[in-house]
């Protein structure tokens, strides 16, 4: 029977799935890393500076030259994954925009193409979870849909 | 005069009911389990441990005013929304954290509410964005249109200039597309004429009886509990009661009004 294989197939699928750690906060623990970084790669480098200007040894005039090169290369790297982390959210974002926007448009022209009334679920807030449902679910495009709880 | 299809399904539930007990299912095996489930947005918290099962093989409606969290649930059952703690168990498996794209693709499905559909696509487009699971368009074709006769006169159409029981009526063929094996509607009725509303649910009570598990979200009972097996209301982000049909119907009214 279709419905007994089906869900046979559906419980060896699930079972085969691979479980990731859910990480809720990820993204924000890499956007701190790349500040704290940035900023503590800008104060290592700033401090070298004093710590080569106050010795004549040259020995540890190098040690100073090495450790702004140290400083500058951590807040490239923090730099780096700074903006990876923020162009990210900031992409999501315009996404689930360009899809309100995209619905939003389409509402209007209907309603002036057709001179009815706007539908009882047009575009209200609640964008992004719509978005968010077309993407993850792969089944819906709906935009508008009014969030609830 | 044909009865209409709220009877007919409620029929329907029950003979589904009768299947099982006659089956001599001692110990009815869960194809859904939410355990404590508590979920927010931000620092808003909106729900507070909640326990629900879908059992295989039957609709569970779950009921409730807006703002319960109805849809958070249904959200987080689907993967959309990571449940700050708890546990979301499908076909036995614990799957926090699993993105909703692998549960939809083993058999998942969510229909969400507010018409899923692209509304800057045709009927067709529609349809044939749901290739992706790994069936030939003409199939996913011929299963909509068997279901949906009145999608095979709008294929050229639209969507977004599809009446709102036609776009309800696509969403679902494109849910059912990827033959599920759990179904996940959120408020099939919303903003819809009551007799698209039974068509819609009479479909529904036809896919129970093929043996997929449906968990229903609804703000209006009436219609819905003709088709479930067992139903839940929830209030404040907590299931306040859960039961057959029969016994939460004289309660539901107390159960919104808060008496």
């Amino acid at each position: 029977m279709y419905s007994e294989d089906r869900v046979e197939e559906f419980k060896a699928e699930i079972a085969a799935l691979k479980v990731r750690d859910p990480a809720t906060g990820r993204d924000r623990m890499w956007l701190g890393v790349g500040v704290a970084l940035m900023v503590i790669g800008l104060l290592v480098a700033v401090a070298a500076y004093p710590f080569s200007h106050g010795t004549t040894n040259p020995l540890q005039q190098r040690d100073a030259i090495a450790m702004a090169l140290g400083g500058v290369a951590a807040a490239v790297v923090g730099s780096a994954v700074f903006l990876r982390y923020s162009l990210a959210a900031f992409l999501r974002f315009w996404l689930a925009r360009q899809s309100f926007e995209m619905g939003a448009l389409t509402d209007r022209v209907v309603d002036a193409v057709t001179g009815a009334p706007g539908p009882a679920t047009g575009p209200g807030t609640g964008a992004s979870d719509a978005a968010g449902a077309r993407v993850g679910s792969g089944l819906s495009g709906t935009v508008g849909g009014t969030a609830k709880g | 005069m044909t009865p209409g299809p709220a009877s007919g399904t409620a029929v329907a539930a029950g003979a589904r009911t009768v299947d099982r007990a006659a089956a001599g299912d001692g110990a009815v095996e869960n194809l859904l389990e939410l355990r404590s489930i508590r979920a927010g947005y931000d620092r808003i918290d909106v729900l507070f441990g909640v326990d629900l099962e879908v059992p295989r093989g039957s609709v569970v409606a779950l009921l409730g005013p807006n703002g319960a969290g109805k849809s958070t649930l249904l959200r987080v059952a689907a993967g959309l929304h990571l449940p700050s703690s708890g546990d979301v168990v499908v076909a036995g498996r614990r799957v926090n954290g699993v993105p909703a794209a692998d549960l939809a693709r083993a058999g998942l499905c969510l229909i969400p509410e507010g018409r899923g559909v692209f509304p800057n696509l045709t009927v067709r487009e529609n349809l044939r964005m749901m290739t992706h699971v790994g069936c030939g368009f003409d199939e996913v074709e011929e299963e909509a249109y068997h279901r949906f006769p009145r999608l095979r006169e709008r294929r050229r159409q639209t969507a977004g200039t599809l009446s709102g029981g036609e776009q309800q009526m696509l969403a679902m063929a494109r849910g059912l597309a990827t033959r599920p094996a759990l179904l996940l509607l959120d408020e099939l009725s919303m903003g819809l004429a009551p007799i698209i509303v039974e068509e819609l649910y009479a479909l529904v009570a036809q896919i129970a009886q093929a043996g997929v598990s449906i968990l229903v979200v609804e703000q209006f009972a009436g219609v819905v509990l003709g088709v479930a097996d067992q139903a839940a209301i929830m209030i404040n982000g907590r299931v306040a009661r859960t039961g057959s049909p029969s016994e939460l119907e004289t309660e539901l009214s107390g159960a919104y009004l808060g008496a």
